[in-house]
């Protein structure tokens, strides 16, 4: 009994902890692309997932997001956007851009959660396989251009950020397929017509 | 599973918000481009220049022999097109290779006798760079002052807000360096940063500044 309601606590609360922890570290964090780019979008990303106890949905909304399309869209454009040296430096000396950045992470991170369940095996392939193979391509082009692409940032962070990027492009595509095996073993075929028999 | 005769409930509504989510991303991207044209800060920078020429806050300069002028004064009274990089004195790794082409850029400049449309103007964003340090550099560049001048600027607020205006930034960097975005910056006699070439365009740069000097007289 006393292990669940401490176990409630630590999921209600745990969301706004990881947002205050963030915004009280956002200096540091920033202070170096790899960090910047590698820790704390990341991590905005879980603390919108964690955050999803206080956030209520109306009902229905569920209607605007079918197989999770429509969250998925937007997952696509905002990491692709974040990837943008020049974004992510204007997110620096902009308060607006950061703000932006806080809100649309944490927000991607509430609806993912949600998104994916609905979403067919099929739909979560073709969106994983496109933001992996993007964030790749991303790094690889951190890594290889000579001249510095953010003027806030060293060119060894950036070769590192690149690295990391094409690391957890790849990271991101093998937990995919972990969670997901299930679905590519063979299976033996069912009579489905009483399931879905409508 | 979902075949496109058995239209759901839920899949108009899905329609329209992945068009709004689409058109949001899309300009988002587009803000965050300048419009598709840039990835980086600098590229960016350097097209917002060429659009609007920028007006060079006022800053006073220290020059090597000691003399200090207000930039816009120096500017207005030299009346040629003026190329302006920023360095550090002390530095080991690009602004060697700018030093270098500003010495050819020297060289270039007398050679095709337009000494008195274009000239080099180096400033240095390093507070310990001071008259003794500067007047060092300019012997081992071997600046002729007719055509190239080093300056430093004492006062620590003016000296940023003048790299602020421009987007310069300086990061300071390992073993004592710094690394910043260096590139030619053409600026006219009204003390407006008028173009942006890269540090490794030096001809472009000189060939820009020749061409607004014969446009502006």
């Amino acid at each position: 009994m006393k292990i669940d309601t401490h176990r409630a606590r630590l999921r209600r609360w745990g969301g706004p902890a990881l947002l205050a922890v963030l915004l009280a570290t956002r200096a540091p964090l920033e202070a170096t692309m790899w960090r910047h780019m590698l820790v704390q979008l990341p991590l905005l990303v879980a603390c919108g997932a964690l955050l999803r106890p206080w956030l209520r949905l109306p009902p229905g909304a569920a209607r605007w997001d079918a197989q999770g399309l429509a969250t998925f869209t937007a997952t696509a454009f905002a990491t692709t956007y974040w990837m943008i040296p020049r974004a992510l430096e204007q997110a620096l000396d902009e308060p607006f851009a950061n703000g932006m950045k806080f809100a649309s992470l944490l927000l991607m991170g509430a609806l993912l959660p949600g998104a994916l369940r609905r979403a067919h095996v099929v739909v979560q392939l073709f969106f994983i396989a496109n933001i992996c193979a993007m964030m790749a391509i991303a790094g690889m082009l951190y890594r290889e251009l000579p001249q510095r692409l953010c003027n806030a940032y060293l060119l060894d962070d950036q070769d590192l950020t690149g690295s990391s990027l094409v690391g957890l492009a790849l990271a991101l595509g093998v937990a995919w397929c972990i969670v997901n095996a299930r679905h590519f073993a063979d299976q033996p075929e069912q009579p489905k017509r009483q399931i879905t028999g409508r | 599973m979902n075949s496109p005769r058995t239209s759901r409930p839920g899949s108009r509504a899905t329609a329209f918000a992945v068009l709004a989510v689409l058109l949001a991303g899309s300009a988002a991207l587009y803000y965050g481009t300048s419009g598709f044209r840039a990835i980086s800060t600098e590229s960016a920078r350097r097209i917002a220049v060429a659009e609007r020429p920028i007006q060079a806050p006022p800053a006073r300069l220290a020059g090597a022999d000691g003399g200090a002028t207000l930039l816009a004064d120096e500017l207005a009274r030299d009346g040629r097109i003026t190329l302006v990089t920023f360095i550090y004195a002390r530095c080991q790794s690009i602004c060697r290779v700018v030093g270098t082409e500003l010495q050819q850029m020297q060289q270039q400049i007398v050679a095709r006798g337009a000494a008195d449309k274009v000239r080099l103007v180096t400033i240095s964003f390093d507070p310990r760079d001071d008259a003794r340090a500067l007047a060092q550099y300019g012997r081992q560049m071997n600046t002729d002052p007719g055509v190239w001048r080093l300056y430093g600027i004492p006062d620590a607020g003016e000296r940023q807000r003048l790299l602020d205006a421009f987007g310069v930034i300086v990061v300071p960097a390992p073993l004592g360096e710094f690394e910043h975005n260096a590139a030619f910056h053409v600026m006219d006699r009204g003390a407006r940063l008028v173009r942006i070439l890269d540090y490794t365009e030096p001809d472009a740069a000189l060939a820009e500044a020749l061409a607004r000097a014969v446009e502006e007289t």
